[in-house]
């Protein structure tokens, strides 16, 4: 944890700048901190455009780095000595359990010191507000992207396992970023219905965007721009049915990898 | 000195940063010459626009300009900008020392090679772009016929801000200036990823970041700056037409980074001249 410790620093000082205008600039007297979660990723327009797109490339930064640098996490087992850590190994299967565990905590600290970059820059400009009836919106925004943060990590590691680090990182960023430039496809001069609707539904990407939701709360819709209605279960249903398959991939791969013989980082 | 300068400016030209950087943004401005083709493919030759308005970098709103603009900073770091720190952690840096004849040569024309390269990755696509546009969108006219086209024009609007005349009259030598300001622009801030590479060189990615977050905070921001005090938005001094900066916000910029770059270069040349590598 120590080693891992002076990373954490990026995704604080990432929340405190992008906070830095609504706290300090804008001429709003106070936000809650669900309304900034609410509109993390991008999503104050009610369709995708490049604006959005953009917007949301550009929130991948801190877990980007994140996932840079934990995508050697279980990786790390089998480069170094792996013969002498795995001979001591009884059960992989739990040892895989623990570090997974590990690794999920991590990337759930990751999306907590965002949110503190900006509830300090909302506390210091004394503009923030918290209503505890509210605070399970920052639930869902820590829970969801933790989920997201480690499958994409997990997966990294298990195809360094498989092919190296450099192809790890890279796959699966390529694939992330292409899921998400197909949101472009959605045309925003049509109407949002139909088949432009599906192209939003079907894109596992569009449930990273916090104003796209459709959220009541007693009776009131306190979240979510028309037309743009997805529901919060599908969002946990898509990237929880992700993160199972990706760990199940990785128990497979785990146990059928013994060593690498070969050093794959030259 | 020069030798060494050539030397390694074609090392890093051989580097797949230089090339993919290289190649996306060729990729974005030839994306952008078919764009304009196809949209003014049926029209009269009086009707095509001023080339002015044509460039990648003039078409803000909802063009291709934009996603050059949002990752500019990876841009500007991705060419050049992370070689140091490549070089440190293989330890090449120790036998280019002695191959460049000591530690201030070495570093001297590192410094020069990082600003050549990361210029001549952003000058090539957007020289490659103007000589396109200027063959195939050149509508000939005469200058009194260009003023009546130009006072229709719907950019006139945002047009007062920056070295109008220049737009209005030289429209392809207002691209050309636009062109090597934002590549001397590039170069400058490619030397704060270069100095940052003394002190952390574990992650590459994290090297970017310093830029990452420079404009990031800069957008946006209502601040005073050498003078007058408005609200900045990085993208205005890159995006001229589209833009709100005038030409005395733009010099004052042009000094910022040059003084920002100036003071990067002589921290890289002190620290090495110091040996307090990290």
């Amino acid at each position: 944890m120590k080693l891992y410790w002076k990373y954490y620093f990026f995704p604080f000082l990432y929340g405190i700048i992008f906070s830095w205008y609504a706290s300090f600039q804008s001429k709003a007297t106070h936000f809650q901190i669900w309304e900034a979660v609410a509109l993390f990723n991008g999503g104050y327009l009610n369709t995708a455009n490049s604006k959005v797109v953009c917007c949301i490339l550009q929130n991948y930064v801190p877990f980007i780095l994140f996932s840079i640098v934990f995508s050697t996490y279980i990786y790390r087992h089998f480069c170094n000595c792996s013969v002498y850590f795995f001979t001591r190994c009884e059960n992989r299967s739990r040892w895989y359990t623990k570090e997974i565990i590990k690794l999920f905590g991590f990337s759930t600290l990751n999306s907590i010191f965002i949110l503190l970059g900006h509830i300090a820059t909302g506390l210091i400009s004394k503009k923030i507000v918290f209503s505890l009836d509210q605070m399970w919106i920052v639930g869902w925004y820590i829970s969801l992207y933790s989920i997201w943060c480690f499958s994409l990590t997990l997966m990294a590691n298990i195809l360094a396992i498989l092919k190296g680090s450099a192809f790890g990182i890279s796959i699966v960023f390529s694939v992330q970023a292409i899921i998400t430039l197909l949101l472009l496809t959605i045309d925003s001069k049509k109407e949002l219905s139909g088949s432009n609707l599906k192209r939003m539904v079907y894109n596992p990407v569009s449930y990273l965007v916090g104003n796209w939701y459709r959220v009541y709360w007693r009776g009131k819709k306190i979240m979510g721009v028309e037309p743009c209605n997805l529901s919060m279960t599908t969002g946990y249903a898509i990237w929880g049915s992700v993160c199972i398959a990706v760990v199940l991939f990785g128990m497979y791969v785990v146990h059928k990898v013994e060593i690498i013989k070969s050093n794959k980082e030259i | 000195m020069i030798r060494n300068i050539k030397a390694q400016v074609q090392i890093l030209l051989r580097q797949k940063g230089a090339n993919v950087c290289f190649l996306l943004l060729m990729l974005c401005v030839i994306l952008n010459y078919y764009k304009n083709l196809k949209i003014y493919s049926g029209f009269e030759k009086i009707c095509f626009p001023s080339i002015a308005t044509l460039f990648t970098m003039s078409d803000w709103l909802d063009g291709i300009g934009y996603y050059i603009i949002i990752f500019l900073p990876f841009l500007i770091a991705l060419p050049a900008g992370l070689s140091l720190a490549k070089e440190t952690k293989t330890n090449v840096h120790i036998y280019l020392v002695t191959r460049c004849g000591g530690k201030f040569s070495y570093y001297f024309s590192k410094i020069c090679a990082v600003f050549i390269v990361t210029f001549l990755v952003f000058f090539i696509p957007f020289m490659v772009e103007l000589l396109l546009n200027w063959y195939t969108f050149s509508n000939g006219l005469s200058k009194d016929a260009l003023d009546v086209l130009w006072s229709y024009d719907t950019h006139q609007e945002g047009m007062g801000t920056l070295i109008n005349t220049m737009a209005f009259h030289y429209p392809v030598r207002y691209i050309f200036i636009h062109i090597l300001y934002v590549c001397f622009f590039a170069g400058g801030l490619a030397m704060i990823p270069l100095a940052c590479s003394f002190f952390y060189d574990k992650y590459q990615a994290y090297l970017m970041m310093p830029l990452y977050f420079a404009f990031a905070a800069f957008d946006r921001m209502h601040i005073k700056i050498l003078g007058s005090k408005s609200t900045h938005y990085y993208s205005d001094y890159f995006v001229w037409l589209d833009g709100q900066a005038t030409s005395y916000d733009m010099k004052r910029m042009a000094f910022f980074v040059g003084i920002l770059s100036i003071v990067s270069s002589l921290l890289i040349l002190i620290c090495a001249m110091k040996g307090e590598k990290k």
